[in-house]
Parts: structure tokens; C-alpha cells; sequence
């Protein structure tokens, strides 16, 4: 690049921001107030699907489901990245609009004789799916294209059930955003069915807990038996036996509307759980849980184990500094402060300031005031440079950042979570520390 | 089904090859969208993008901005960020988003241009057209707003219609590398212009007819290496941006017969009999059933496609636009 910047890359230091408030947020941490800057780091938020789960891989957690994607070409160019996943194959399919299409809307008539042709062509591989996905897009949001009633059309024809998904990124910021839709859409396919007082769901994530997450074995000591999890279901009979659950554990906000539905269809209660690394709050959280049940839970094994973990840590390399971004396994302001809390540096945050945040950002404050905040959307991130000395770079956006010092980018398939997920982000720090500058990824 | 594709992904869009071709230069770039085209243009189709900073920024459109067409709000937007930083000019990318709303390219191009005092260039790409419209769009706009006579003495040789989504190495010797609104301005001083894609064309003619600079359309052996040729006496295929496809062809001349086809932009001085223009999944399968190829050289991304009775040899020729895969 060959263009001077005329300003260093924008920062509030904790202290600032926390002194400012929920109400206060400089113009320059909201997203819509300023363009969103393109880098690695930001590819998350731009494309979520061109790596982990955006709608188009979530619109397929149904097993043996396959997708049509109904959009200009621009939309659906980066699933080539996921056709070579053998996981993928014969998955997705592409109904590409032209201009006149979006004129007259003919391609809407064209759907169900698509869906018909897909359902012949997979015939010959021997292949019956599931359920058939109609992904549509922004230019859809635009014109207010009823694909409900499309979607019933089509499944009428191919007598498989079909559902819409909106990959409507313009609805971003909005009271649904695609990946909230995404779920309703995938959990309104869970068929009414005699309850099972055993079993429950645990709804939010499209890859599974770790194999070791001691929430499975609170959940036994809890009397449960059964522990659903979409991304675990091996075929469509599985999936439809979650609606059998006696009630929905959710572990990501962005389930909470498809939860909702699920307790007013079915009457499916549900208990939203959070992702956290604090310690102590982890243990909280459980007990809470506990006491809903009435009944009293010894996790301290795995609490005692996440502790030594961290000890561990400190041993071996003393007060690390780090650097916490936001494309992780973990919400970047409650990690850091998680850090802050054992006795660790954070030099930096790479995140999205909301008035969700704030209490993380008051604690973090009071802690280590300095602590400098960036928003990774904002253009003069273009220019970043590191200012602050950092040990070890936490997120795949810091990694980015710092491709010289050792990093753990911590945002891979399966998902920690509690005192097991504390253990998991030691081993990865600890990995990335052993390993040479530009460390695990 | 015209338009249904069950086995291949869609090619590289306009928008990405507009990007393509400014992508290196030093201006900013901002795409009309709400940040998914932006991601899917750097995080798939463009190649430097890991590795080369760019100023590259979404709109960050939102439906309500859609709605009520905010172009203060977005002008604003672009404003602070250009303060931020010394670009020699600003660029509008279009997607399915503006397209669909009927942004006024040429209203905003004004508002901004006003506040920014710089070039602004509007590239009226929609998403729904191959990446080489967007090439062809971003060349002719950058040749028609740098280029002017300098009234020096003409030295050198230019080219036009370069991009990575056609070649994985950009350089050739003795021609400047196209980094910067000068080296672009340089294209109306030069002796000779080399145009490597039909893409280029429109950008060529505009520069021979304001400047009086001539030009060839070619692809220099430079740009075409790690190639394996196929013997002679064979009936070959090669489906490939034209440009290329015709300079293989030019190098077999033993070939017993040669046909290019192509997804994309043909330039009709450069066809010849027997050349096949290519739109639908079917029309490959078809193609390769009804002729008896001894090879093909292609992406491997359309393999799938072949015919089951296809006997014949296939030489990979990667083509990012294809398949986002790069030559090695």
C-alpha cells in the first residue's frame, strides 16, 4: 500500500470509555456511524459464513439437508470455499437472479420447478434429502419477497419440508439478525411430541461442546440423561427427537428468539446460560442452575482443575501480557478482564463497545485503567500499529495484528465453556508460548 | 434450468473484479453494500488481501439507510474516513444493494467530490455480472479521469486489462507495474499499449481514439508460464479468459485442431470459427459430449461436469475467476 495516513489508529483507553458510559459511546465505536474498514480481522463480521458458521453453513446444521441459494452470483461466490469440505458435498445449490429477474420477479416462479430438478439430479447419487433451505439475500430484504409463502409452494412440489433462511445483511443491526433467523428457522422444523423429563437441548452453538465440557456431567448429576445437541444429531430422526426435551439450555443471546419460539409452540421452557472465564462467576452460574433444580452439585474436580491450569500458566511464564480480540471463542471484555482478575496484562482489546459491556469495561477500568480499546471496524484501523509491548495475541483478529509474537486464535470447532473452557484457553496460551513468533493459529 | 447451477459455484462477480484492479492503487475504495459483498470480495476473491493492505472500507449499508437513501449520512462517512488518510482518490463500488434501490451514481459522485475535494470514480457494478464487466468498468474509469495529454514525448510501452483474477503474476519487464493514479496516467504518454484481456479493450480504444496511443492485444509468454502444452496432433480444448486461451493456441500451432471457449467477454476481432461462448453448467457437458477432445485444458473446478464417457486427457489451467484457486 502505497497511502500515508494522517492519524494512528483510534483508541479510548478502558478508564475513558467507562468514564464516558453506555450513553456516551464515541461516534467512532458504533458501527453504522462510520464505514467498516476490510481486513482480516474484520472478515467475521463482514462474511461471517467465509469462515466459521454464517446462515449458509447454519441453514445446513440439519443433517441431510441441502440449500438453494436464490441470489445474484456476488452472494453465493464464497461457498465455493466451503464445496471443498466433503461435508458440504452435494449440498448447496445456486439460482443465480439477472437484472430482469429483479425487475419482474419471474425468478420467484422458478423456485419450486429449481427445487424439483435438484431433487432429480441428487436421485442419482441416490440421495433423498431432508429438508430443502431457500437462502435469500439483501436484494430480497429490498423488495419484501414473501419466501414463506414461496417456501410452502416449493414444498408442496417436492413434498420434503422447506424453509426460508435470510442472509439479509442489511438486517444486521436489526431486531433479527440473520443469524437469529437462522436458528428460528432450523428449530421451527422441531415437531410437537410427548415431553421426556430427562432430556434437554442445548441450543446456540452449531459446533458441539468439548468432549470434556463439564456441563454434560452437571447436567447427569441434574437427573438428565439425554443432552441434545444439533451439531451431534447423525440424521433427521435425531434432530426431531429434540423436540422431545424437556427444556432448552441456551448458551448463545443469538438463540434466545428460536428458545422463545420453542417454549410459546411447544411450551419448552428454557435457561440462558453464559460463556465466561472468571472463575468465580463461572461457579456462580452453576449453582444458580443448581438451585433451579433444588438440588445441590459438586463440580469442584473441574473447578480445581481449571485452577491449576492457570497456575500452571503463571508458573511457567510469569505476568504475561496480553492482547485480547474479539474473533475468539469468548466475549474479548469479559476474557480480559478474566486475565486482569488472575494477575495478567491486557495491553489491548479489540472488540465492539455496547452498553452490554459496560459493567466488564468499569471492572476493567478500575483495574488496569490504560488498557486501550479498539474497534477492529474502524478505518484508521487501517494503520495500526502496535504501541504496547504484548507477550501473546488472543483471537484470530489479534493474531492478525501481532504476526510476530506468539498468538492462540482459540475460535476453532468445538466450543469450551465453563471450568473446561478456562483449561482449554490455558492449554492454547501455553501451546502458542512454546511455539516460535507467529505461534498456533 | 437457465441459471440453475447444482454442480459449480458462482464466478467471480463485477464487483470483485472492479476490486481487483483497484486494489494496489492508492485510492480508497468503498463498496456500496451492507458488508457481506465486501467480505466475500476480499475474503475469497481477492488474492492479496492476507497479505497487501488496501484501503478498502464497506458502506456499512443498513436496511434503513436503504429505505430513506441516506447519501448525506454515507457521504459524512466517507468524509471522516477520508480525512483519516492521503488517497490520491475515491472509489464507489456498486452491489445487488444500490442496484436494487437506484442509487444515483453520478449525484453522489458530486455530493462527495464536493466535500472531499478529490477524484471520485463511480463503478456501476451490480453483483449480478461477471467479474470482467467489473474490470472492463474500473479501467475505463480510471484511463477517462487520470489520463490527459501531457505533451510530452510518447516513451515506453503500457499495459491494460491486467488483473489477478486472470494472472497469478502481474509483472512484466520493462512495463511499469500499474500501482498509482500516475502509472495509470502514464498509459496516454506510452509508445505502445499491450492489452492482455478483452476486459482492457474498451479502456485501449478510449486511450488510441482521446491520445493517439495504439495498442496489441496479447498475452506476452511472461504471463504464461508453468503451462505444460499437450503434444502435437491433437484435437484440443482450451476454455479460458480469451486473451489467454488464444496465446495457448497460438503455441500449438502442430495441434491438430484447437477451439477456445470461454464463460466470459469475447471480443469478436479475436474469435474464430469453431469458438464456443459458454453460459450455462450444461452447456460444458454438452460441449465435450459432442466433440471428441483429445485434451482439455480448463480449471479443474469444472471437472465434475465431464461427460462419464469423456476419455480424453485434462490438463489443469487454473483460473481464479473460476474457482479462486491460483496458478502456481
Amino acid at each position: 500500500m502505497t497511502m500515508q495516513s494522517r492519524t494512528d489508529a483510534l483508541y479510548y483507553t478502558a478508564a475513558e470509555l467507562s468514564a464516558r458510559g453506555a450513553d456516551n459511546i464515541p461516534d467512532a465505536f458504533v458501527s453504522h456511524n462510520r464505514l467498516i474498514y476490510s481486513s482480516p480481522a474484520t472478515l467475521a463480521y463482514n462474511s461471517p459464513g467465509a469462515e466459521g458458521f454464517g446462515v449458509k453453513r447454519a441453514g445446513l446444521a440439519i443433517p441431510g439437508s441441502v440449500m438453494l441459494i436464490v441470489s445474484p452470483g456476488c452472494c453465493g461466490r464464497n461457498t465455493s470455499a466451503l464445496m471443498r469440505m466433503p461435508e458440504y458435498d452435494k449440498r448447496f445449490f445456486y439460482l443465480e437472479m439477472d437484472e430482469t429477474d429483479l425487475i419482474t420477479g419471474r425468478y420467484l416462479k422458478k423456485i419450486p420447478e429449481a427445487a424439483q430438478e435438484i431433487m432429480a439430479f441428487l436421485e442419482k447419487y441416490g440421495r433423498k434429502p431432508t429438508v430443502l433451505m431457500i437462502c435469500i439475500t439483501c436484494v430480497d430484504a429490498l423488495l419484501g419477497t414473501d419466501m414463506e409463502r414461496v417456501a410452502r409452494q416449493t414444498q408442496d412440489v417436492i413434498d420434503i419440508p422447506t424453509r426460508p433462511c435470510y442472509m439479509y445483511a442489511l438486517t444486521r443491526e436489526g431486531r433479527k439478525p440473520p443469524m437469529v433467523h437462522v436458528r428460528q428457522s432450523l428449530y421451527a422444523l422441531l415437531p410437537k411430541q410427548q415431553r421426556v423429563v430427562t432430556t434437554a437441548n442445548i441450543l446456540g452453538y452449531f459446533t458441539p461442546l468439548t468432549a470434556d465440557c463439564e456441563l454434560r456431567n452437571f447436567l447427569q448429576q441434574l437427573g438428565i440423561r439425554t443432552i441434545n445437541e444439533i451439531s451431534r444429531c447423525e440424521d433427521f430422526d435425531a434432530f426431531e427427537a429434540m423436540g422431545a426435551a424437556n427444556f432448552n439450555l441456551v448458551l448463545d443471546a443469538e438463540a434466545l428468539p428460536a428458545a422463545d419460539d420453542l417454549q410459546k409452540r411447544l411450551a419448552m421452557p428454557y435457561i440462558q446460560l453464559t460463556r465466561m472465564y472468571q472463575m468465580d462467576k463461572i461457579k456462580h452460574q452453576y449453582q444458580a442452575l443448581a438451585q433451579v433444580f433444588k438440588k445441590s452439585v459438586n463440580l469442584e474436580t473441574d473447578r480445581q482443575h481449571a485452577r491449576d491450569a492457570i497456575e500452571t500458566l503463571k508458573n511457567r511464564y510469569g505476568k504475561l501480557t496480553f492482547s485480547v480480540g474479539e474473533v475468539i471463542n469468548a466475549n474479548p471484555f469479559e476474557l480480559a478482564l478474566a486475565l486482569l482478575r488472575e494477575g495478567f496484562d491486557v495491553a489491548e482489546i479489540f472488540g465492539t463497545v455496547t452498553s452490554d459491556v459496560m459493567p466488564w469495561l468499569a471492572k476493567i477500568a478500575a483495574i488496569s485503567p490504560e488498557t486501550k480499546v479498539y474497534s477492529n471496524l474502524e478505518p484508521s484501523m487501517l494503520f495500526y500499529k502496535s504501541v504496547s509491548p504484548v507477550d501473546c495475541a488472543l483471537g484470530e483478529d489479534a493474531c492478525y495484528y501481532h504476526p510476530d509474537i506468539p498468538g492462540a486464535a482459540f475460535n476453532g470447532g468445538d466450543q469450551p465453556f465453563g471450568f473446561s473452557g478456562v483449561v482449554h484457553l490455558c492449554e492454547a496460551i501455553d501451546k502458542a508460548m512454546q511455539a516460535d513468533a507467529g505461534g498456533i493459529r | 434450468m437457465k441459471g440453475l447451477r447444482k454442480v459449480l459455484t458462482p464466478f467471480a462477480p463485477d464487483q470483485s473484479g472492479a476490486v481487483s484492479v483497484l486494489y494496489a492503487l492508492d485510492g480508497m475504495i468503498v463498496v456500496l453494500d451492507a458488508g457481506g459483498c465486501t467480505g466475500n470480495i476480499c475474503g475469497f476473491d481477492e488474492p492479496r488481501w492476507q497479505h497487501e493492505k488496501s484501503a478498502i472500507f464497506s458502506a456499512g449499508l443498513r436496511d434503513m439507510d436503504a429505505v430513506f437513501g441516506r447519501d448525506k449520512e454515507l457521504v459524512e462517512k466517507v468524509k471522516i474516513a477520508a480525512d483519516q488518510m492521503d488517497a490520491a482518490f475515491i472509489v464507489l463500488v456498486g452491489t445487488p444493494v444500490p442496484a436494487v434501490i437506484g442509487t444515483d451514481y453520478h449525484g453522489l459522485k458530486r455530493m462527495l467530490e464536493k466535500e472531499v475535494n478529490l477524484p471520485v470514480l463511480a463503478i456501476e457494478t451490480n453483483g449480478m455480472a461477471l467479474y470482467d464487466c467489473g474490470i472492463e468498468a474500473a479501467w475505463l474509469a480510471l484511463v477517462k479521469t487520470f489520463c490527459k495529454n501531457s505533451g510530452q514525448p510518447k516513451r515506453g510501452v503500457g499495459i491494460i486489462g491486467v488483473s489477478p483474477m486472470d494472472f497469478p503474476d502481474n509483472k512484466l519487464r520493462n512495463v511499469p507495474e500499474i500501482t498509482s493514479v500516475n502509472s495509470i496516467a502514464a498509459l496516454a504518454n506510452t509508445e505502445r499499449n499491450i492489452v492482455v484481456s478483452p476486459a482492457g479493450r474498451k479502456a485501449a480504444d478510449y486511450l488510441k481514439k482521446t491520445f493517439g496511443v495504439p495498442y496489441t492485444c496479447t498475452v506476452p509468454d511472461e504471463l504464461l508460464t508453468n503451462i505444460d502444452l499437450p503434444a502435437d496432433d491433437k484435437n484440443i480444448l482450451i476454455i479460458h479468459q480469451q486473451y489467454i486461451a488464444n496465446a495457448l493456441r497460438k503455441k500449438m500451432s502442430k495441434a491438430k485442431n484447437v477451439t477456445v471457449a470461454s464463460w466470459f467477454m469475447a471480443d469478436k476481432k479475436q474469435w474464430q470459427l469453431g469458438d464456443v461462448k459458454l453460459k450455462e453448467e450444461d452447456d460444458f457437458t454438452s460441449l465435450i459430449a459432442a466433440h471428441h477432445y483429445d485434451v482439455i485444458m480448463t480449471d479443474a473446478v469444472l471437472k465434475p461436469l465431464l461427460p462419464e464417457n469423456f476419455k480424453g486427457a485434462w490438463v489443469d489451467l487454473p483460473h481464479f475467476a473460476l474457482s479462486g484457486r491460483k496458478a502456481v
